[in-house]
């Protein structure tokens, strides 16, 4: 630990010394077919027959 | 010296002891600090962090040895020198807040909250998850990984190659029992994914916690708690980040065998959604398994709380925030180009949501009404199977709709909240000014 010039501890360096807590570990799965209809619905709309799943934008 | 606590300083010094329940676990493995970085583990499961000489400090807490004989054992162990002022600043300022010493106070939560999962339901208790992790975890030996997968490329070798065509066919997913195959796939190949987590963690050696449902910005989301596995060296962490993606392959060989046996191609529905899932996943500018891939090969624990101190960083005439200079060089890069990418790909997806905005609520609201009428029209006419489709989609699209309107009150709460603060700021500046 470093010393200031009058000989007493550097406290700037021990406030900068790291003490946190870790953010939780959450991993996560969306449903991501889920997020189709919410994300474009009328562009799904437009493409369901060429490329998406109908059902999503289906009555 | 402000803030110190002078109790601590008198006659009949207290003899400071770890809390209850506190684990030193030893060094960070893989980290990208330029120092070492050693974590503890509190008795609520929380994992801390902390330079050499406070996890020094923390070691020697005894119960025995107070101030004046912690500050000759730390100067002793780390070369340096600190002083009774010193080591009481420590206890005070980063171990006690922090919940490490008896009898300390312990602040609320660290505040990490930039795109947390919301609305938190553990439905697996840790016990639960425990041992379908421990019989789980042999996929993750070397050879039944090689085996498992030749055979996943095999398998999609065979579907790329043996005419199977993904044409898409309208028809093919209007069928409500297709339609439920489909959802049900999704369902749990996402909560297969977890155990993949739980498993890898606890292959490691790290114990997995619970397994829950919440809401990450709009979606559903399963999810893991696998906050021990900071405990794993950088291979245990990236085998943990990467379980959940293994299982979602795995989930292809019996949809690939259910395809074989049957022929229909909603089996290719289910196999191209965990592709989806995987490729999603890779993503590592939300909080999935990318971005933790991401932060585990960089060694840095919590990227989104570098944003702030990157672009501090990045202003002109300013030097480099404390938290980005204490990265190695190839890190510190590493990190400055996750954060400029990551806050322009999220500037940009939140402005097409707010443009976008008017037509994704029509449309979902008119999506909702139909599908409501559709389930009455089906349920009328003794259709079951139909109407409970319906219902299902009719809830999931809601769910999404219900996710927004939340994840929009957080976000005008956060800017008001920002708004009063930059207000206050100015005001304090201008009396100082006065």
């Amino acid at each position: 630990m470093d010393k200031n010039t009058d000989g007493g501890v550097n406290y700037e360096e021990l406030m900068s010394e790291t003490a946190e807590e870790l953010p939780q570990r959450h991993l996560l799965a969306t449903v991501t077919i889920l997020g189709f209809p919410i994300v474009g619905v009328s562009d799904v709309a437009v493409n369901a027959d060429t490329s998406g799943p109908g059902w999503l934008i289906s009555t | 010296m402000t803030g110190l606590s002078l109790s601590l300083l008198g006659p009949g010094l207290p003899t400071p002891r770890l809390a209850d329940g506190v684990d030193l676990l030893g060094e960070f493995q893989g980290g990208g600090s330029i120092e070492p970085r050693f974590l503890i583990r509190r008795s609520d499961g929380a994992m801390l962090i902390f330079s050499t000489i406070v996890y020094r400090l923390a070691e020697e807490l005894d119960g025995r040895a107070d101030a004046a004989e912690l500050a000759e054992r730390i100067s002793l162990r780390t070369g340096g020198s600190i002083d009774v002022a010193g080591v009481c600043y420590l206890l005070k300022h980063k171990l006690e807040p922090l919940g490490v010493v008896a009898g300390g106070g312990q602040q609320a939560g660290s505040g990490h909250s930039v795109l947390k999962l919301a609305g938190r339901t553990a439905f697996f208790t840790a016990r639960a998850v425990r041992p379908a992790a421990s019989l789980l975890r042999h996929l993750f030996h070397t050879p039944v990984v090689v085996c498992l997968l030749t055979a996943a490329v095999a398998v999609h070798l065979w579907l790329l190659h043996g005419g199977s065509s993904l044409a898409p066919s309208r028809d093919l997913l209007e069928r409500p029992e297709n339609l439920l195959v489909i959802v049900l796939v999704a369902f749990l190949g996402a909560l297969f994914h977890e155990f993949g987590h739980a498993a890898a963690s606890l292959y490691g050696g790290a114990t997995p916690g619970v397994i829950g449902l919440g809401l990450y910005l709009v979606w559903p989301a399963f999810y893991t708690d696998i906050t021990e596995s900071y405990r794993l060296d950088r291979p245990g962490r990236i085998r943990t980040d990467l379980g959940g993606v293994y299982f979602n392959l795995l989930v292809t060989l019996p949809l690939a065998g259910m395809y074989g046996l049957t022929a229909n191609k909603v089996w290719l529905w289910a196999i191209l959604i965990q592709h989806l899932v995987i490729l999603q996943q890779f993503m590592p500018f939300l909080r999935l398994d990318g971005y933790y891939l991401f932060s585990d090969l960089t060694g840095v624990p919590d990227l989104f709380g570098h944003i702030g101190p990157v672009f501090r960083s990045l202003l002109p005439g300013r030097t480099a925030a404390d938290k980005v200079a204490k990265l190695r060089r190839g890190v510190r890069a590493a990190v400055v180009l996750w954060v400029v990418s990551t806050v322009c790909v999220l500037a940009c997806l939140a402005g097409w949501l707010l443009l976008s905005l008017p037509r994704i609520v029509k449309g979902a609201g008119n999506l909702v009404t139909a599908l409501w009428i559709s389930a009455v029209h089906h349920a009328a006419l003794g259709r079951g199977l139909a109407s409970l489709a319906k219902v299902i989609q009719a809830t999931l699209v809601s769910i999404q709709l219900l996710g927004l309107a939340i994840m929009l009150v957080a976000a005008l709460r956060l800017a008001y909240r920002s708004g009063c603060k930059a207000v206050e700021r100015l005001g304090g500046n201008k009396l100082r000014a006065g």
